[in-house]
């Protein structure tokens, strides 16, 4: 249509709404003159605006509440449901929101649940859940929770259970891990029972998990939400023609995973089901509590469910040792994927416990605790057809995750902070919720439009709770990234939060579920979700290395490096995962770089001769440098090699320097330009630098008094000093070094009957020939020579056979004025390339030797003549 | 807040001046503390209540714009974006919502309902929106009338205010256009008749 006609329509369109009813037939007569589809056009106008005349002349209020507090609880506190009177709201799930209220009848505390309308659309539904939790409720069951009251308000349909305080099953599982067989079992029979009762009365729960088991601090267990699955439970899970229409129920992902996990075969084939469905789902839960671990994990709902059809279940003995085979029975005949060999009933299955109960009591195995059997892979899926299953449920599923607010800013957003990812699973991961968040740093970092806060300050807010708009008000920055990785079975799960701070509007939430060999796949996407979000192009980024497999072993030898409490196994383990790297990717120059620092770990520690080590170490950091010169993790192994193995000291502070350049956020980077700069008697220069550390990472705060106190002991504030070694002792009044530094302190100070007491109160503590050596220069110079020679004469007889004896005999020697011997024996310490040799410049302990020339040429072999 | 009433003011400013990018700023802003007084609102009531959209857009503007410091028109201006908001945030919920109800597949009005279309259904709320989108392209002025009147809310008054244009024209508009909306939403495919 012309606008011109438009026009004319319109404007007669008026023009006859001002003639009276009657009279506007006439008027079109004259006013179209012949014009037939104006005259149309005018007259249907017309006919419909009679017809309009409340249309539109609401606002679309109803949809607009529902909206704009999507979201949110429902009900706020103080509000009432009935006479109940809202507490808090204590969660929502798939289903709908659960709340702790006050009966005001009562006077009681009460656990509200509200469902949400699509499970209550359907009357004849919620007429038989409302049957089902009555029937329930009748049982009156001491391990099934009591439900008081199934009501309506507002149209939504509400139950009212007894509050129950405790921790939900899955609570306790990711908070202390897996179980032992006798807490295990206990739980299982209780849950048992409570089905026991309810399948007498002819009720299937349906939705056995971990979440739906609550454990009360008595050791009481109770069975939550009977009946109430039938609601949510869609007839089939398996791609059909009826599937679309099941979806909108599957509108929670992680309600879908939640819930796949414990999806007995036949109720995954939409098949009918019985009370075996609950055996099923009870031995998954079973399993979980012995090994920590799903039976049946994928990385995606579908995975799960292909992967409860067709694989067998995992023996248990494969996730944990020493498993009593009666009970490796029992949880196999629970996961049966054949219904009929399955337990029949849950009878069965209890008194099968009870009996394993009894035998473990009676052999004294019964409080045993799980040790894990190492990492075993998931399965792979290498068919065709399988995968096929798999993209056919997995397309199911997507279509269900709509997440519909997720803003994508208008403009793009240039400055971005990554708060290091919290760790939600067992300490076996820990390396990896500061390497993901690191590593996504250093990506995020080579994106041209993108400042991202460096990670020193984005690392304060680890663990704090502090909110994200309150994070990027004091980074400066607008988008803020939070997350947390928890171990999932074999994988892992990788969960973040983008905010933008301004407008308040999540721009991404998702959650990454790999395996464990997919961990730098999830990494490459989220860095790419992450930036596509803030609106910005992403540029392929620069990765060390193509290998998930490598990546993730370099993570984990890193893990074992940074460690303070440090055990042979665990440094073991750090090489061993290196040369795993370099294995799988010979250009990997981080790995490399990890190996050097395994080789100096090894030969500070006197793990290795230092002749040995330190040459290796070199070779490793040379060759990390030469596959990638930009690695600043290995311009600081090499800094390592210079000061300890060549004592160039130059050289070692040139590379720290790069280091820090191409690394500013490297906090060993600094830990080791403080220890150059302490040793070279740049003392304040060492504190600036040692303190520059912790700001990079202050999540080593119990290195930080005995470090600075140290620092303060070779700068002769001993006042200082002895405040900080105070420091350690209050901390960790058990730990030896702390008393032998503050003992050294108050010898410089003159007070010896102090320094004694510090010395005594170390021996106490230790159990070993080589600190007690360490120990045996503080007794002599506090004046107990006796103690001293004792010691003297045990560390020189072990001194052929242990490395690093012979700086503490120095040290002993010196106190006991001894200056000959002791500068014999420093200068054996210096061949062996004992860590300590470095301070010989600066350690007050030694002043007594300063003026000897035969020092000056030790110091010289150290290259610390000025 | 992250934005001070200043940055906001300065903001609306900027845009009334011509500054295009300043309204990419705006609309987070806006729609952000729409959702904040519409969950405040919301605490204060029992279940079931229904919210204004008028109340909550002049809420919006009296909070966040310091009314010393703008002219008369941001006031307009700033109306005008809310309902800009309001009708993008709904349909798009709406949308979600549908498809998460059906899984896609058009929109089915009958002629009854929409006799007394009160715009309560999602499928409704789309269909308005894109017979919206239609009228737009055939009358600009007429598509705005109707955002900001049913979208945003706004009064008579107002919407003259914001379209700079008469209260008169405003009625004449609305009612045009609701005939015509309705004429389009009780025949499906008309509108394919048409263009």
């Amino acid at each position: 249509m012309k606008p011109e006609e438009w026009n004319q329509i319109d404007e007669l369109f008026q023009k006859a709404l001002n003639e009276a009813p009657g009279d506007r037939a006439a008027f079109l007569d004259r006013a179209c003159d012949g014009k037939e589809v104006t005259r149309r056009e005018v007259e249907s106008l017309l006919a419909h605006h009679d017809q309009a005349q409340g249309f539109l002349e609401q606002p679309p209020s109803e949809i607009a509440a529902e909206l704009l507090t999507s979201g949110r609880s429902q009900f706020l506190k103080g509000q009432f449901i009935s006479h109940y009177r809202v507490t808090e709201c204590l969660g929502a799930g798939g289903m709908g929101e659960v709340y702790l209220a006050r009966d005001t009848r009562l006077n009681r505390p009460v656990a509200i649940k509200v469902l949400l309308s699509p499970f209550t659309s359907d009357s004849h539904k919620v007429q038989r859940f409302e049957q089902e939790a009555r029937a329930a409720s009748a049982l009156n069951h001491p391990n099934i929770v009591t439900i008081h009251e199934v009501g309506q308000v507002n149209g939504a349909q509400y139950i009212v259970a007894e509050y129950i305080e405790g921790q939900t099953l899955s609570q306790r599982l990711t908070r202390s891990g897996p179980m032992n067989v006798g807490e295990a079992l206990d739980v299982a029979m209780q849950i048992a029972n409570a089905l026991d009762a309810a399948h007498a009365a002819g009720i299937v729960h349906r939705d056995i998990k971990p979440d739906n088991v609550m454990l009360r601090p008595d050791g009481l267990v109770k069975v939550l939400d009977f009946g109430l699955a039938k609601l949510s439970e869609p007839a089939t899970f398996i791609p059909g023609p009826e599937a679309s229409d099941k979806r909108s129920l599957w509108t929670n992902p992680g309600v879908v995973m939640g819930t796949a996990r414990y999806m007995s075969p036949e109720q995954a084939r939409g098949q009918s089901v019985d009370a075996r469905t609950d055996i099923w789902s009870l031995g998954v839960v079973f399993f979980e509590m012995l090994t920590g671990k799903s039976p049946f994990d994928g990385e995606t709902p579908s995975h799960v469910i292909v992967n409860l059809l067709d694989e067998p279940a995992p023996s248990l003995s494969a996730h944990v040792k020493d498993i009593p085979p009666a009970l490796e029975r029992i949880v196999n005949k629970s996961l049966c994927k054949n219904i009929d060999e399955r337990y029949r009933t849950t009878t069965e299955f209890a008194d099968d416990l009870k009996n394993l109960r009894v035998q473990l009591q009676d052999s004294g195995r019964l409080n045993q605790s799980m040790t894990a059997v190492a990492n075993r892979p998931l399965p792979n899926f290498r068919n065709w057809w399988r995968r096929g299953a798999i993209a056919a449920v997995t397309a199911i599923v997507l279509a269900a995750g709509v997440f519909p607010f997720f803003a994508r800013p208008d403009k793009p957003i240039h400055s971005v902070a990554i708060v290091p990812f919290a760790n939600n699973g067992d300490a076996a991961t820990e390396y990896l919720s500061d390497g993901i968040s690191e590593t996504l740093v250093n990506s995020l970092s080579q994106i041209p439009q993108l400042r991202v806060a460096p990670r020193s300050m984005a690392y304060r807010y680890k663990d704090e709770n502090v909110d994200a708009r309150t994070i990027g008000r004091e980074l400066g920055v607008r988008a803020v990234l939070t997350g947390r990785v928890a171990s999932r079975g074999d994988g892992v799960e990788i969960q973040v939060d983008l905010l933008d701070t301004e407008s308040m509007s999540e721009l991404l939430r998702a959650t990454y579920s790999r395996r464990l060999i997919d961990l730098l796949d999830a990494q490459k996407e989220l860095a790419a979700a992450v930036v596509s979000k803030l609106g910005l192009q992403s540029r392929a980024s620069k990765y060390d290395t193509n290998s998930n497999e490598a990546y993730q072993l370099y993570l984990q030898g890193r893990y074992y490096w940074q460690k303070y409490s440090r055990s042979l196994d665990g440094d073991l383990k750090m090489g061993d995962y290196f040369q795993k790297a370099i294995a799988i990717d010979p250009n990997y120059s981080l790995a490399y770089a990890g190996l050097a620092d395994y080789y100096a770990t090894m030969g500070l520690l006197g793990r290795m001769p230092g002749a040995q080590s330190w040459p290796k170490s070199e070779e490793a950091a040379v060759k990390a440098l030469a596959l990638d010169e930009s690695v600043g993790e290995a311009h600081h192994s090499l800094a390592a090699v210079r000061i300890w193995y060549d004592h160039n000291w130059r050289e070692a502070e040139r590379e720290l320097q790069r280091a820090i350049e191409l690394k500013p956020d490297f906090a060993e980077g600094y830990t080791l330009y403080a220890r150059l700069l302490d040793a070279t008697g740049r003392v304040d220069e060492a504190i600036a630098a040692a303190k520059r550390s912790w700001e990079v990472d202050p999540h080593m705060p119990h290195r930080r008094a005995p470090l600075l106190g140290g620092y303060y002991f070779h700068a002769r504030r001993y006042d200082l000093a002895a405040e900080e070694f105070r420091k350690s002792v209050e901390n960790d009044p058990g730990d030896p070094n702390a008393h032998i530094g503050l003992g050294r302190v108050y010898v410089q100070q003159k007070k010896l009957a102090q320094a004694l007491a510090e010395a005594r109160k170390a021996k106490a503590l230790v159990h070993d020939a080589r600190l007690l050596a360490y120990l045996g220069g503080l007794f002599a110079a506090a004046g107990d020579t006796e103690e001293a020679t004792k010691i003297l004469v045990e560390a020189k007889k072990l001194a052929s056979k242990r490395p690093y004896l012979a700086h503490s005999i120095a040290s002993i020697y010196a106190g006991l004025g001894n200056n000959t011997e002791a500068i014999i024996w420093l200068t054996k310490s210096v061949d062996e390339f004992d860590a300590f040799v470095i301070q010989l410049k600066v350690d007050p302990r030694f002043d007594t030797l300063r003026q000897d020339p035969r020092f000056a040429a030790v110091l010289g072999r150290l290259k610390l003549l000025q | 807040m992250t934005t001070t009433p200043q940055t906001l003011t300065e903001l609306l400013s900027a845009w009334s001046d011509g500054d295009k990018a300043a309204l990419q700023q705006l609309m987070p802003m806006i729609y952000q503390e729409l959702h904040r007084l519409a969950a405040r609102h919301l605490a204060h009531e029992r279940v079931g209540h229904t919210l204004q959209a008028t109340a909550l857009v002049n809420e919006a503007y009296l909070r966040l714009i310091d009314q010393k410091r703008v002219r008369w028109q941001n006031r307009a201006h700033f109306l005008g974006i809310a309902a800009q908001m309001m009708r993008r945030i709904l349909v798009d919920y709406a949308r979600t919502r549908r498809n998460a109800k059906r899984g896609g597949g058009a929109p089915v009005v009958s002629l009854d309902e929409a006799a007394t279309l009160s715009v309560e259904r999602a499928s409704d709320l789309i269909a308005v929106n894109d017979a919206l989108t239609r009228l737009s392209e055939l009358d600009a002025r007429k598509g705005r009338v109707v955002e900001l009147r049913f979208f945003g809310g706004l009064s008579v008054e107002e919407t003259a205010e914001v379209l700079q244009i008469s209260p008169n024209t405003v009625l004449r508009d609305w009612r045009t256009a609701k005939a015509w909306l309705h004429r389009e939403l009780s025949a499906p495919g008309a509108a394919y008749r048409r263009t």
